[in-house]
């Protein structure tokens, strides 16, 4: 299972769930980008089903970019940490159809449970894939 | 004056109901066998038919599909046999309006004539609704016209939707597509992924938190309920749910409040719920593992997707729409394909459906690079290997009927019964790989069988595990 990580704002956490991903994700199925065109190309050329994306503190403008794309995200699960729990920003983030939404602010834990879930699930063999 | 059409190959029965039509005062046209009834429905303007289950080229059941899409799109009335509950429930499952029982009451055929035309009428006089937006929707196959008017029914109304479904059919499209043609479009459309959910997690990302409800929740939190206000609540295989939320996620269902984690204060939520699931919740009931008052609650509406391989009409289309989708995508020209590649695709099962289909479109195009024409080559292996299987075994089967009884009363009835059990299982585990080509994780969720055990069994019958 490939994990593609894009690391779209402040760190917030950020290097501290990288680290923590590290411990089971191996190291050549996690690909951190730091670029929304960078993020965009991984996502186009991603192979595998069950690869999932973390977007890590995106902006509202980053949001908007993502959901121009959001056809593409739907080739996997897509975990979002958010920066704020604002309308707008919650209505954005919805439209991509998000796997999971966390919060820059509550650190790391929560988005590190459900990949740790997705990722053992898909050890074990019993991939919850989603119902698409 | 209504034209009825009745399929029956026992002309008595054919004459008889005949009879009660004309008396009532509409047209009657026989039909004998399946393909004419399929040719009269295509060619009259029906507005009933009246179809027998048993006929002698098929199951009147199984053309209820093409039926349904004839261009008169008649009602269906199904004739069962008397006391046949299970013919009754097929009858409505497929689509039938409605069915009567052998022997035929004149009473009970007037009476549901009577209501079939009512309800017609009132069909055709109400507003034509607005063509329904379906993106990313592809398809036309008779198994998916029925799920078109579900989603329009269900689109139109406020009502819970289950759509069932194995994995890979479309059932988040058809969820996205009921929100989007609803009232509710302008608002969120919010995903609960109950699988990817930790059970730690369920309650407050659910319900939402607030500041100091646990060690670590610094700040409140709305939950999905909340966010999902005015909008649509996309609970995403909804058999995952665990017990313990399924009891509070009722009370939120028939009451639209709840309460926060932490809170004292009930917070409501006009939300309106979708529900997806893979697996048979029914079966989860009897086991004690999905709560049936919960159950009930859902299924107000129920969208069953059917599996790719009951509607391999759509391959054509589906394989023009994505091919070009990701030629556009790769910014390649668009492809073109060899005959070969079209019969592959016809002749593959799909046990992971469209969702597999659309894979082994992408791998067959980054395959095939610059090369204009697509071929079977440029599919995935496994594919390619499934049915080089499928075709070697199908030749070994012997197409010879079965043994008479006294060949096979050689030995003890026990050894009998034991060597048919083990050739029945064997036959069972080969058609199960064959199935999830090879995927021992997928083969024991199919089969509800233990890793350790599935492999034991694979050995015993010398099944090769992939």
């Amino acid at each position: 299972m490939n994990v593609i990580f894009y690391k779209a704002g402040p760190n917030g956490g950020a290097d501290e769930l990288l680290r923590s991903l590290t411990g089971f994700v191996p190291g050549d199925r996690l690909n951190t980008v730091s670029d929304l065109t960078s993020f965009s190309e991984r996502i186009r050329r991603r192979r595998d089903p069950d690869s999932i994306a973390v977007i890590w503190n995106p902006s509202r403008e980053d949001l908007r970019a993502l959901g121009a794309m959001k056809d593409i995200l739907r080739g996997g699960r897509t975990l979002l940490s958010l920066a704020d729990q604002e309308a707008e920003t919650i209505a954005l983030a919805h439209d991509l159809l998000p796997a999971f939404i966390a919060y820059v602010d509550d650190g790391h834990t929560e988005i590190l449970s459900v990949l740790e879930k997705l990722v053992r699930a898909k050890g074990r063999g019993a991939g919850p894939g989603g119902s698409s | 004056m209504a034209t009825i059409l009745i399929i029956d190959d026992d002309p008595l029965m054919a004459e008889s109901l005949g009879r009660i039509v004309s008396k009532i005062g509409h047209d009657a046209i026989k039909a004998t066998s399946i393909s004419e009834a399929l040719q009269a429905v295509r060619s009259h303007e029906v507005d009933i038919v009246f179809c027998d289950v048993r006929m002698p080229d098929g199951s009147g059941l199984d053309i209820l599909p093409d039926i349904r899409v004839a261009p008169s799109a008649p009602e269906v009335i199904i004739i069962t046999g008397f006391g046949d509950p299970d013919g009754a429930e097929l009858a409505i499952k497929k689509g039938a309006w409605d069915y009567v029982e052998k022997p035929i009451s004149v009473k009970d055929v007037t009476l549901s004539i009577e209501r079939a035309l009512q309800y017609r009428d009132r069909k055709k006089t109400s507003v034509k609704p607005v063509a329904l937006k379906t993106e990313g929707i592809v398809g036309k196959a008779p198994k998916l016209v029925p799920c078109f008017d579900v989603l329009a029914q269900a689109a139109g109304s406020d009502a819970n939707v289950l759509i069932t479904g194995e994995t890979g059919t479309g059932k988040e499209l058809f969820a996205l597509a009921i929100h989007r043609n609803n009232a509710r479009a302008g608002r969120n459309f919010v995903v609960v992924d109950c699988a990817a959910l930790p059970e730690t997690l369920v309650e407050s990302t659910l319900f939402g938190h607030l500041r100091g409800a646990f060690t670590g929740a610094d700040k409140p939190r709305e939950g999905l309920i909340k966010q999902a206000d005015g909008g649509t609540l996309f609970l995403d295989e909804v058999g995952e749910l665990p017990s313990s939320i399924q009891k509070s996620f009722l009370r939120v269902l028939q009451e639209r409040r709840f309460r926060p984690v932490g809170g004292g204060q009930e917070v409501s939520s006009d939300f309106r719920l979708v529900a997806a699931t893979n697996r048979r919740l029914e079966d989860m009931v009897r086991s004690g593992g999905f709560r049936e008052d919960l159950l009930f609650r859902l299924r107000t509406i129920v969208l069953e997707l059917p599996p790719l391989r009951e509607a391999k009409e759509d391959i054509k289309d589906l394989v023009v729409h994505y091919v070009l989708k990701f030629c556009e995508q790769y910014e390649i020209p668009m492809k073109s394909f060899s005959p070969e590649f079209h019969d592959v695709l016809m002749a593959y099962d799909w046990p992971g459906n469209v969702r597999e289909l659309i894979q082994a479109l992408e791998k067959a195009i980054v395959s095939a690079k610059d090369e204009p024409v697509l071929f079977p080559r440029h599919l995935p292996e496994h594919i390619r290997v499934h049915l080089a299987r499928a075709s070697i075994l199908r030749k070994r089967t012997p197409s010879s009927p079965a043994k008479a009884p006294d060949d096979i009363a050689t030995g003890s009835l026990a050894a009998f019964r034991e060597a048919g059990l083990a050739k029945l299982e064997a036959d069972y585990l080969e058609s199960l790989m064959r199935k999830t080509s090879g995927d021992i994780a997928e083969a024991c969720r199919v089969s509800g069988l233990s890793r350790s055990r599935l492999y034991a069994l694979l050995k015993r019958h010398r099944i090769p595990a992939s």
